[in-house]
């Protein structure tokens, strides 16, 4: 039966004896009794050096600015006099954070430490599972958030050529997938060590894998900018995707929840885990909250943009609003040609007019003025009718083409930018 | 003396008419006539005054394509005929001159 393993109650004390057991005897040993007072504790190790760096940085002070102080004093002061203090020096310039540095290399050893344990309930190890799994939730519940989002901008027309693909699966990388992977790393690390503990222990535990599989999308080729805006599906679309964002939300509360109960393992805090926790956590805080609905305030004007715009359609010709294509190129093709028709209806009851007045002048007789009548009268249809019609749709077709540009642009705003930007604000908050 | 019409101008005055007629529909419906029907998927909703008048130019113009020629060719037969019958008129004229 193995010995009872026992943790030391203060694990970063224990890693500092262990040190100075290692250096016993070397000049850095002697001059670390030097400078904690031969306390022999990290807390004497910390102050320590943190107070010989001020005191040493006084002395300095003093010595650099009293010219009657004599050069062998300087072999008086205390870090000088001994051998191995340069190797001190630069932990000290650099503060506390060398030293945490050094304390957290030393934690990692004791992780791997095959003589040390931690007092290992089965169950620990069963919230661990919980959490891992309610882990694999949050990553499902993205992946649908992920096509709902994408079913939006299939709506709005954006799938193709638009970068929506390629922006959505940033965003979830910065704010869901990475620190998913990140938290799965941790959740490993965690179960290696509880199996380890355990089975010295006798105990049984099953090896877990936890590392949920991040699915990276295939982007497609970028294709013609064609608008499909399915006025009466985008609201349902849009819901879609409301919901897909409460539902990861409700995933990362279940996560919440287990990680709640993984804390009632002694190693939860002890060995980091708890940091490395709630630094993958963070962001994917920030991501569901802030970033989702900051998202969603801008998608949620697109369906009655889209409805707007359909009605203007709905001015120029009869079209079936619950699924419009607009293609861009058509629009400079058709202002094109509305100008042209207009040209053509002008020229040819210039020409008809022209002709008319000759055949009244050759044929001045009643079929004469009745053929030169009809022939006027056809010109003045052609310019009433067919210039008249293209210089009536002409101002509501570039009425529509901004509203395209504008209902493009917002959307792009909305489904392709406004993630972009926030891929950078969610990295950026990682830190 | 009556007013005598001139055949040639006439006939000049109405075929220009045709001619332009043609040019006209040759290029209403060339080139990118159909793309303005691609802006939107066009459904048969004829409450749309605009849409009616499209559709109203369409007509006018298939008119210019089918109705006008015919028209056109009417005229000019019915010169053809009055040009006869003029030419017969003018030779009874000098029949009747070389009589007397």
């Amino acid at each position: 039966m193995p010995e009872e393993p026992v943790f030391p109650e203060d694990p970063i004390q224990w890693m500092y004896e262990e040190w100075r057991k290692s250096i016993e005897g070397t000049p850095t040993d002697r001059v670390l009794d030097l400078i904690e007072g031969g306390a022999r504790t990290a807390e004497g190790f910390i102050r320590g050096v943190q107070e010989a760096g001020e005191g040493l940085a006084r002395e300095l002070q003093v010595w650099v600015t009293d010219p009657g102080r004599k050069l062998e004093q300087l072999s008086q002061l205390p870090g000088l006099m001994v051998e191995g203090w340069g190797v001190m020096l630069r932990p000290v310039a650099t503060g506390l954070a060398s030293v945490r540095s050094l304390l957290e290399q030393v934690m990692a050893a004791i992780r791997l430490d095959p003589t040390l344990t931690l007092t290992v309930d089965p169950e620990n190890l069963a919230d661990l599972h919980a959490a891992a799994s309610a882990l694999n939730r949050v990553v499902e519940a993205s992946h649908r958030l992920r096509e709902a989002a994408l079913g939006l901008a299939e709506g709005a027309g954006l799938r193709s050529g638009s970068g929506v693909e390629e922006a959505w699966a940033g965003l979830l990388m910065a704010g869901v997938e990475g620190p998913s992977q990140a938290l799965a790393r941790v959740f490993r690390e965690a179960s290696r060590f509880m199996i380890e503990v355990l089975a010295r222990n006798g105990q049984g535990g099953s090896p877990v894998n936890y590392w949920p599989p991040i699915r990276i999308p295939v982007l497609p080729k970028p294709s013609s900018p064609l608008i499909i805006i399915a006025v009466e599906e985008l609201p349902g679309r849009l819901g879609a995707l409301e919901k897909a964002r409460t539902e990861l939300a409700e995933a990362m509360g279940g996560l919440r929840l287990a990680l709640a109960r993984l804390e009632t393992w002694e190693g939860y805090a002890r060995l980091g885990f708890r940091d490395g926790v709630e630094q993958a956590f963070a962001p994917m805080q920030r991501f569901v909250g802030p970033v989702m609905m900051g998202i969603l305030d801008e998608a949620r004007p697109l369906p009655t943009m889209a409805r707007e715009m359909a009605a203007q359609v709905s001015r120029i010709a009869p079209v079936d609003v619950s699924v419009l294509r607009v293609n861009f190129s058509y629009f400079h093709e058709a202002e094109e040609y509305l100008r042209y028709i207009y040209s053509v209806s002008e020229d040819l009851a210039g020409h008809l007019t022209g002709s008319a007045g000759a055949l009244r002048a050759a044929w001045a007789m009643r079929d004469g003025g009745t053929a030169a009548d009809e022939l006027e009268a056809w010109g003045r249809r052609a310019r009433v009718v067919v210039g008249g019609t293209a210089q009536r749709v002409m101002p509501l077709l570039l009425a529509l083409r901004d509203q395209v540009k504008n209902y493009w642009t917002q959307t792009l705003r909305a489904l392709v930018h406004r993630p972009r930007e926030m891929i950078a604000s969610l990295r950026g908050g990682e830190g | 003396m009556p007013y005598r019409v001139n055949y040639g101008e006439a006939r000049r005055a109405l075929s220009m008419a045709l001619r332009a007629l043609r040019e006209a529909n040759e290029r209403y419906f060339s080139g990118t006539r159909h793309r303005f029907y691609d802006v939107v998927g066009m459904r048969a909703t004829v409450e749309m005054a605009v849409a009616e008048a499209l559709r109203e130019a369409d007509r006018v113009a298939l008119s210019w394509a089918g109705e006008a020629p015919q028209r056109i060719a009417a005229w000019l037969g019915l010169l053809d005929r009055m040009e006869a019958e003029d030419r017969e008129a003018e030779a009874r004229m000098r029949a009747a001159a070389r009589r007397r």
